[in-house]
């Protein structure tokens, strides 16, 4: 009998250790999946960028995307990871009261000399979760990159993806996408899917950076008045902007804490990044019906296939703050708001003399503050954290996140693109960018046969 | 609007979306109505658009 217990007890330790390395290599996978899947992003970033670029702009629109994303990676492994560790109490480095964060804890776990920043058997989150805040950090780049195509010098340009992506937005996650950031245990702000901290933050960096660039020659006339500048290639833009949106799918998995493993906050459930409990299964009901209604919207208002993907953009952006908690058909009216406000947002800020050749800073920087709004604005009284007895999410801690996230993006973004306009590195020279930067600077052409008669004699 | 439930998440073992118990049937008919009002705006310059080529 004595023997036939321990044997038993030998087995339930076999099965529990089996269950536990499965469920190891699956929070593995998981987080490893979002990475490919968030390079769509940048994929489609690279697409819509060089088809939103007139041709003999192209392929240096390309080489500035792909440049930021080399960049980026690093900066995130050297700075960028620490960062997020370091802050969430503050600038002072503190420990928050979770006891997650602060100088210590953050030097501990994400020190680029410490022994989890690299292969390690013990470890098997740290190098998953940096990659996924890596492509999280990239996107914040590209969503800068687009705006300021055609008339940016690469060296500036790079030093504002790098400060951005590697600092900027970091600080915005490390405040308020973080169970010890001071905006969620002191405000009760609520972000799940990056709408204020990621799209907010880099859309108003980029209109920071847009006043200090200046508009294209030819945008606008002696009078106000603006002019179209259309890209070379609408159709590439298009599935560029679908890529991105496949990629969504990757960037919010990655905002999703699997259940039982040690740094997981829930031994049974998927949570929030919060600790909140959530399910997969809500963020695939809110994505697909905000996404929806962004289409709708602009279709609604615009009729125009630019804006219509844009506005699929757009209404997972306004969704993106709440898709954990959204009931699915108002994550389709927030998105359809969002969407169909849009162009309108856009044209103001042509008004405003502001050049943004994709429209980033509405369809991220605006939409991703309506997406903050919208949960305080509808989703008051949720508990903001797991514990009892939590502070919970309400309008004005929403109101004071989506103005922290919008400065913290804009002010860093217009006082460093100042500095490097008086250092005479942020813009091209004109007559450079009337020639077109693809001639002046980069060893390829994007359209070899465009450029020479391809007829044969007989025709 | 809010949260369906008083308290923490310790109670919360099923449905808990916004609006929950009594806000779904007002949702879906915004929901529904923006698609009606996309619809008509989009056949409304569908018509007009098509009315301008036969002039």
């Amino acid at each position: 009998m004595e023997e036939q217990l321990a044997q038993l007890v030998a087995k339930v330790a076999e099965l529990e250790a089996a269950r536990a390395i499965g469920n190891t290599i699956f929070s593995e996978t998981f987080y490893f999946v979002t990475i490919p899947l968030m390079v769509l992003i940048h994929a489609g970033f690279l697409a819509y960028e060089m088809g939103a670029s007139r041709s003999k702009n192209s392929l240096a629109s390309g080489i500035k995307n792909i440049l930021a994303f080399a960049f980026i990676v690093p900066a995130f492994y050297f700075v960028g990871w620490w960062t997020y560790w370091a802050f969430p109490n503050g600038i002072d480095l503190s420990e928050g009261p979770q006891k997650i964060s602060g100088l210590a804890y953050a030097t501990g776990a994400a020190s680029p000399f410490g022994a989890t920043m690299g292969p390690n058997l013990s470890d098997h989150a740290t190098g998953v979760f940096y990659g996924a805040f890596a492509m999280f950090a990239a996107t914040t780049a590209s969503i800068l990159s687009g705006s300021v195509i055609e008339r940016i010098k690469l060296l500036g340009f790079v030093i504002l993806a790098v400060f951005l992506g590697g600092f900027v937005w970091v600080l915005g996650a490390a405040w308020g996408w973080h169970a010890d950031g001071w905006l969620v245990t002191k405000f009760g702000y609520h972000d799940f899917g990056a709408a204020g901290l990621v799209h907010s933050v880099a859309g108003f960096f980029a209109l920071g950076v847009l006043i200090n660039l200046g508009p294209r020659i030819g945008k606008f006339n002696k009078d106000g008045s603006a002019n179209n500048i259309a890209g070379h290639s609408m159709p590439m833009t298009l599935i560029g902007l679908m890529l991105i949106i496949a990629g969504f799918w990757g960037f919010l998995m990655a905002c999703i804490i699997v259940p039982g493993e040690v740094w997981s906050w829930s031994a049974t459930e998927a949570t929030t990044i919060y600790g909140t409990p959530m399910t997969i299964s809500s963020v695939a009901f809110n994505v697909l019906m905000g996404f929806a209604g962004g289409i709708v919207g602009s279709w609604m208002v615009t009729r125009d296939p630019f804006w219509m993907m844009s506005g699929a953009l757009g209404g997972i952006i306004s969704a993106a703050s709440g898709l954990d908690i959204w009931y699915p058909p108002m994550a389709f009216a927030i998105g359809f708001l969002g969407g169909s406000a849009m162009p309108y947002l856009a044209k103001f800020l042509e008004k405003c003399g502001i050049d943004d050749a994709v429209g980033a800073v509405t369809v991220h920087g605006f939409l991703g503050a309506w997406g903050v709004l919208a949960v305080g604005l509808f989703a008051t009284g949720y508990p903001a954290l797991p514990a009892e007895n939590s502070i919970e999410i309400s309008l004005i801690g929403q109101v004071i996140g989506m103005f922290v996230m919008a400065g913290l993006g804009f002010f860093p973004g217009y006082i460093l693109s100042l500095i490097l306009k008086v250092m005479g590195m942020l813009r091209v020279p004109e007559e450079v960018e009337v020639i077109g930067l693809d001639k002046v600077k980069v060893p390829s052409v994007a359209y070899p046969e465009a450029a020479i008669d391809t007829a044969t004699p007989a025709q | 609007m809010g949260a369906p439930f008083d308290g923490n998440w310790v109670d919360v073992k099923a449905a808990y979306f916004v609006s929950l118990g009594g806000g779904e049937i007002a949702w879906t008919i915004i929901a529904v109505g923006f698609c009606i009002l996309a619809l008509t705006v989009g056949s409304w310059h569908e018509k007009h658009a098509y009315e301008k080529v036969k002039k």
